[in-house]
């Protein structure tokens, strides 16, 4: 029997959300690369053997094979952990200033069928308040969680508009059960959420944050990576809903303030594969920055991944919860 | 029916999958009846096994469906094959195609059949299969069967109702796995397939509801059952009793599975159902139980490549007659005949006879070298023949097979393997040997650890003589320092702790475990070496001022040691105001004396320099010096009783101080006569219920090597239970 992972046991349940093909669990096995290409100490452990193997062979398949992970067939639970350097407490009057105490957060990561964020199949017979048996359990997951990475697709919103189709249904279900449980706070969701504008590398999103005037590289980015800081990643999330394809992608942002607590809410604009650096340059290169090309029926991978905006959410999310865990409401 | 025993049974399907370039999740494409759809959904999302990286796998699912007329109940077997389809969804991802077969339970009742089966009807239809919907399964063959201990521990388990799951079978193909699950079933009343559910691959971070799975972790709540060795069984009421069954030497597989096939009512996994279950096992493996109906004539097998070798393994021929028939088979045969004659090795006599057919076959060389999986053959006779733990008994065999020229490279090489492990290698004892050895090491350690424990924890006949003397370590080595050159103090003191245990020294280089000194300077030597004060008692002299060339005034510039003590001199100050103190080093008051240097200086009594005369100007001024003695914590107690003494009695010596110091530590320390009659000397050992405990200790571990002993050389007591039927 797989070992009970007590060390490191996940405090914190965050749950995937998005629609069918936005990038879920792409994002999660490009997490433990984009950790390794940062020059801090963070890293990802898993905290049970068949946590730690998606790990190695996503991370694998991703960075050797360039390999997209099949479309999920049914609910995965990751548990793992976030170790990274502390904070130093700063000095005050009645105390020096600490050590810094080594950053530890287990999580506890829900990846879902984008599918079942939909309204579900019409002919199923169940009754009107009966959900099949994996959204029932998606359901009860997503109550259990206490964070939420909301996957915005915004090549799938272009194409065909969907988003708030899979977001509407479980947020009105999960708004229900949670009342129902009384565990709302001020008639909302207590959940933090990440939300993440995907697919940043694809050029019809780069291209409509630089005609934003939003982008700026990091000033410490070795390869000068264009970026969306996360200040701007909601202006960037409002003006691509302005071109979705049924126009209702406004009523996702709108949606997302009146669930969740507006400043429980960020945005980040995120990108799993990154950009395409030539090994020569090893530098941006706006002429030639395309990582993901098609080639026959397929979509190949070119170079080598650089996750960009794949960790702070995740990051953000640990410390929010982590906080939270320390203040309780 | 058909002329080779299969009969056609009707089905339903539905096809799950995504059409090409798809924005959507997966869903089901098509499906042949209408009212069957949403209980296919139902179906997918109810079993979901998580995303899969190696296809085709087969899911295995009960159906329950109810009549909303009549309310009447069906049961349903639905057997689900995902394959890849040549499908992209629209970010390119291929797309896995589930093909859901539905079939009514009713027609299996009459035709029992296995998975592999059903497996293999329907994977040959197209993808949409057109009417009529029907297929040609044979019916299930309960000779085909041959659990190992995997098998036998997963049945026990799921009879009483646990989940299971595979672990250790990643390189296993599918058909393999599906095989398992068939030889698992089979070994369990027919009528459970209504309920069962099983998966040849699961996802080990999915949570599904799955009876009988595989995966690489099993998750948690679900009992792990390793692949090819099994599972410890829990010893509840069901399934260590039917796993102790199914391991019963006598039983005979064929006519157990042809019976249970036979118990088609449908049954379910649950509690009120178990009793009955188990009553069904209980009967299938009686030998020929009065009470027990006469099993069903299965049919024929509706495949048979080799019938009469089957047919002889059925009716219990010896390893000799199937060793013989395998020799003698044709290239085709040879598979066969090489199962029936495996399926009849179970006791260490059938594997000492297959070791002899192996000698006298020359390893069956001639039949099994035309074979295009010769080594896995060998590997399979030699395996059946040669256990670990039966070394004793195949060595002479086994040198045999090696000295012969005809003996195969493969055989050679696995046998070699096998004489490789020796005899410190634990694992390759035999199990009562093993047994044995674990016993008594057993024995020993809880017998030695019970008397060590029931020392430390039970006080001994000695506590009044510890609590008037402490004891100490050993002959532990402490240092003596004296700073106050008071020989007759540090003799007390060495003999004190020479009766406490200890060996007093002045030699040692080290800190000092002990200090004798003048207050107050004593003080901060000992806080320094971390010393507690344990005596504080008058040294019986005084200072003395020596004023250079005899009597006079109260001389202008005296000398004074540096500790010297800060209220004397303040009342020096206050009654001769022009008279000045200048604290000095020992060594450089003493050089100063013996120069002449020095006007005047304050010096312990005794102290005489040549020039200088003692005086009495400042007597009055000079107190009695203070001896200060410090020392560990630990030793403590044992000095306290001296140091009181001395605080009563004063520091008096004749000149033989060692001598005097003896005397005084004696009366010091000699016990009262009321106590004198309890008390025992230090050294002795304590006696009584501790020897008893010591005694009682050493002859139950003789009796536990004892019982060791006897269990290696009476084997029989564990015969049969111990021995488990070897994978084949």
């Amino acid at each position: 029997m797989q070992p009970d992972p007590k060390p490191g046991r996940p405090a914190h349940d965050i749950a995937m959300w998005g629609a069918p093909g936005s990038g879920k669990t792409t994002l999660l096995a490009a997490l433990d690369i984009a950790l390794m290409r940062r020059d801090d100490d963070w890293r990802i452990v898993g905290s049970d053997p068949a946590s730690s193997e998606f790990l190695i062979e996503r991370t694998n398949a991703l960075s050797s094979g360039k390999v997209f992970p099949e479309a999920s067939q049914g609910l995965e639970h990751y548990h793992w952990t976030l170790y990274g350097p502390g904070e130093r407490h700063r000095r005050r009057w009645w105390r020096k200033a600490g050590r810094p105490e080594p950053f530890e957060v287990g999580i506890g990561m829900i990846d879902a069928p984008g599918g079942l964020f939909s309204a579900g199949p019409r002919r199923l017979d169940y009754g009107p308040d009966v959900l099949d048996d994996l959204r029932e359990r998606m359901l009860n997951d997503l109550v259990k969680s206490r964070g939420i990475v909301f996957l915005f697709d915004p090549i799938r919103e272009f194409e065909r508009g969907d988003a708030f189709d899979h977001l509407h249904p479980p947020l009105k279900r999960l708004t229900e059960r949670m009342r129902d449980l009384g565990r709302l706070t001020g008639g909302r969701l207590p959940h933090h959420v990440a939300v993440c504008v995907t697919k940043f590398d694809d050029p019809r999103v780069l291209e409509t944050a630089e005609k934003m005037h939003l982008l700026a590289p990091e000033p410490d980015d070795p390869y000068g990576f264009p970026r969306v800081s996360d200040d701007d990643a909601q202006d960037l999330f409002r003006q691509l809903c302005d071109l979705s394809a049924n126009g209702n992608a406004d009523m996702v942002l709108n949606a997302l303030g009146r669930y969740f607590h507006p400043d429980r809410v960020r945005f980040f604009v995120t990108s799993s594969i990154g950009f395409y650096v030539h090994p020569q340059t090893r530098a941006f290169d706006w002429h030639d920055y395309q990582n993901l090309l098609p080639e026959d029926d397929d979509l190949r991978i070119r170079g080598p991944i650089h996750p960009i905006n794949v960790v702070e959410p995740m990051l953000w999310l640990g410390r929010r919860l982590a906080a939270d865990k320390e203040t309780p409401r | 029916m058909n002329g080779d025993g299969a009969r056609r049974i009707g089905f339903e399907w539905a096809l799950e999958g995504k059409e090409h370039g798809s924005y959507d999740e997966y869903g089901l494409l098509r499906w042949s009846a209408e009212r069957l759809a949403h209980v296919f959904d139902k179906l997918r999302a109810r079993y979901a096994a998580g995303t899969p990286s190696e296809l085709p796998q087969v899911t295995i699912v009960p159906a329950g469906l109810e009549d909303k007329d009549t309310g009447e109940q069906s049961h349903n077997v639905v057997l689900a094959i995902h394959t890849w389809s040549d499908n992209r969804d629209f970010t390119g991802r291929k797309v896995a195609y589930t093909r859901w077969f539905f079939v009514p339970y009713h027609q299996l009742q009459d035709h029992p059949v296995s998975y592999q089966a059903l497996y293999a009807a329907f994977d040959a239809l197209p993808p949409t299969p057109e009417p009529p919907l029907t297929v040609a399964v044979p019916a299930l063959d309960p000779r085909a069967v041959m659990p190992g201990p995997d098998a036998l521990a997963a049945a026990a388990l799921l009879a009483s109702g646990q989940q299971v799951c595979l672990v250790g079978a990643d390189g296993v193909p599918m058909a393999q796995r599906l095989r398992f699950v068939d030889t698992v079933m089979a070994l369990l009343p027919y009528g459970l397939r209504t309920r069962f559910s099983a998966a040849t691959w699961t996802s080990s971070t999915t949570k599904h509801r799955i009876k009988l799975s595989f995966a690489r972790y099993a998750p948690e709540g679900v009992q792990a059952v390793q692949w090819g060795q099994g599972a410890d069984i829990p010893q509840d009421e069901y399934s260590a009793k039917y796993h102790r069954i199914l391991r019963n030497r006598d039983v005979d597989y064929p006519d157990l599975i042809g019976w249970l096939a036979g118990r088609t009512e449908p049954l379910s996994f649950n509690d009120g159902d178990r009793p009955r279950v188990f009553d069904l096992l209980h009967q299938s493996a009686s030998p020929s139980p009065p009470t027990r109906p006469a099993p069903k004539p299965t049919p024929a097998p509706a495949v048979s490549r080799a019938p009469e070798v089957v047919e002889a393994a059925h009716q219990g021929p010896t390893v000799a007659v199937l060793a013989r028939k395998l020799a003698g088979a044709s290239r085709k045969d040879t598979g066969p005949a090489l199962d029936a004659l495996l399926a009849v090795v179970w006791t260490p006599s059938d594997r000492e006879a297959l070791a002899d057919a192996l000698f006298t076959y020359t390893c069956f060389h001639h039949v099994i070298d035309q074979q295009d999986d010769r080594d896995h053959l060998y590997e399979r006779l030699v395996s059946a023949a040669f256990q670990p733990d039966e070394q004793s008994m195949w060595k002479g065999k086994c040198r045999a097979l090696l000295r012969a020229n005809s003996t195969p490279k493969t055989v050679r090489r696995l046998l070699k393997g096998l004489s490789r492990q020796q005899w410190w290698q634990f694992g390759t004892w035999a199990r009562r040997h093993r047994l044995a050895c674990t016993v008594g090491v057993l024995v020993f350690a809880v017998a030695f650890a019970s008397a060590a424990t029931l020392r430390l924890l039970l006080p001994g006949d000695d506590a009044p003589a510890q609590q008037a003397l402490p004891l100490p370590p050993p002959q532990k080595v402490v240092l003596v320092r004296d700073a106050a050159a008071q020989p007759y103090v540090t003799e007390v003191v060495k003999e004190a702790l020479r009766r406490a245990g200890y060996q007093p020294d002045a030699q040692v280089q080290g800190a000092p475990s002990v200090l004798i000194g003048y207050d107050p300077a004593a003080y901060d030597d000992m806080n320094a070496a971390g010393l507690t004060p344990v005596g504080d008692f008058p040294s019986s002299t005084r200072d003395v001022l020596l004023v250079r060339g005899g009597e006079g005034d109260i001389p202008k510039n005296i000398l004074v040691r540096k500790t010297f003590s800060k209220d004397v001199e303040k009342r020096i100050r206050e009654l001769y105001p022009e008279s000045h103190l200048i604290r000095v080093p020992d060594s450089e008051l003493t050089e100063s004396l013996i120069k002449r240097d020095a006007e005047a200086a304050i010096v312990s009594d005794g102290v005489a320099a040549q020039g200088y005369t003692a005086s009495d100007g400042l007597r009055d001024l000079l107190p009695e010096r203070r001896i200060v003695v410090g020392a560990d914590s630990a030793l403590k107690s044992a000095l306290e009783p001296a140091m009181d003494g001395l605080k009563k009695e004063g520091v008096t010596s004749s000149g033989n101080s060692q001598a005097d110091a003896k005397a005084f530590v004696d009366r010091i320390y000699s016990p009262a006569p009321a106590l004198a009659s309890s008390a025992k000397p230090v050294s002795e050992p304590p006696r009584g219920s501790g020897d008893l405990i010591l005694i009682t200790s050493v002859v139950a571990a003789v009796a536990g090597l004892a019982g060791a002993v006897l269990l290696v050389w009476r084997p029989s007591r564990f015969k049969g239970s111990l021995i488990g039927r070897p994978r084949v």
